[in-house]
């Protein structure tokens, strides 16, 4: 067994995840400052946008903006609560315990809220294909959308995850029996 | 609500080394280093805490106290809660 705290690839690990995590953190608190403030004070934010735009923005679509920056927001602070899941079964490991059944728990509620964000990129692409026809009607602005609505990794990985969960179970149950083996 | 004695797998199974150990006057660190378990791992046993146990064991602990595995394990069938 590696020896803990001294091992390349948990300490790379746990970096990651507080990376991302950081990442997720303040692209969630922007969100949760624009989103209010689009709500409550859309007539205030949207004279200050269109002063400050060199070019006419014609009738911005308000509604598909606010809920495209809403499914962000849970997007973002899905994969938050994700990584910080992720890095609890990383110390586990370093701590040389990972059978334990609250890794089972924690497997399973990261494939649940990948799911989710996996789920959101549906109405998010909806919301965002409404935007750019509104974008494409302003000049010099060239908006397209890139990549497939249907991201295949995303829902292995979500197998994957549901799968490690029940070997996670299983494995701390075999852990408990050895346990209480002499 | 506490489980019942139905509940808990192996509970019926009642271990004997107390009694075995007073009949051979061995204390429980003596046998421990005889058979080559660790004293806590022992004392599980002793106390009726293990929910298994290893043939090398038993065979250790056979050896060491020359007794038979039925010496060292009963069985209650009519085991009352608590």
């Amino acid at each position: 067994m590696n020896a803990p705290g001294n091992d390349l690839l948990l300490l790379s690990g746990k970096v990651v995840t507080i990376l991302l995590q950081a990442a997720m953190a303040v692209g969630a608190l922007a969100l949760a400052i624009a989103v209010p403030a689009l709500i409550f004070f859309e007539d205030a934010v949207l004279e200050g946008v269109r002063a400050g735009s060199p070019m006419p923005l014609g009738e911005i679509p308000m509604l598909p903006l606010i809920g495209l920056l809403g499914i962000m927001f849970i997007t973002l602070a899905a994969l938050f609560v994700f990584f910080g899941k992720l890095r609890a079964i990383i110390d586990t490991v370093s701590a040389g315990d990972p059978f334990v059944p609250v890794n089972a728990e924690r497997l399973s509620a990261m494939a649940w809220l990948l799911l989710a964000s996996q789920l959101l990129t549906w109405p998010l692409v909806a919301l965002a294909l409404v935007i750019a026809e509104w974008a494409q009607e302003l000049d010099d602005v060239d908006l397209r959308l890139e990549g497939d609505a249907f991201d295949i990794t995303g829902i292995l990985m979500v197998l994957v995850l549901f799968i490690l969960a029940r070997v996670f179970r299983h494995g701390a149950a075999m852990r408990e029996d050895l346990e209480g083996t002499v | 609500m506490p489980p019942s004695m139905d509940d808990i797998e192996g509970a019926r199974i009642m271990v004997k080394l107390d009694d075995l150990l007073y009949a051979r006057r061995m204390t429980l660190t003596e046998l421990a280093e005889r058979v080559g378990l660790t004293l806590a791992n022992l004392s599980i046993l002793k106390t009726g805490k293990a929910k298994a146990i290893r043939f090398s064991t038993l065979e250790a602990i056979c050896r060491e106290l020359e007794c038979q595995p039925g010496d060292l394990l009963g069985y209650r069938a009519d085991a009352a809660e608590g």
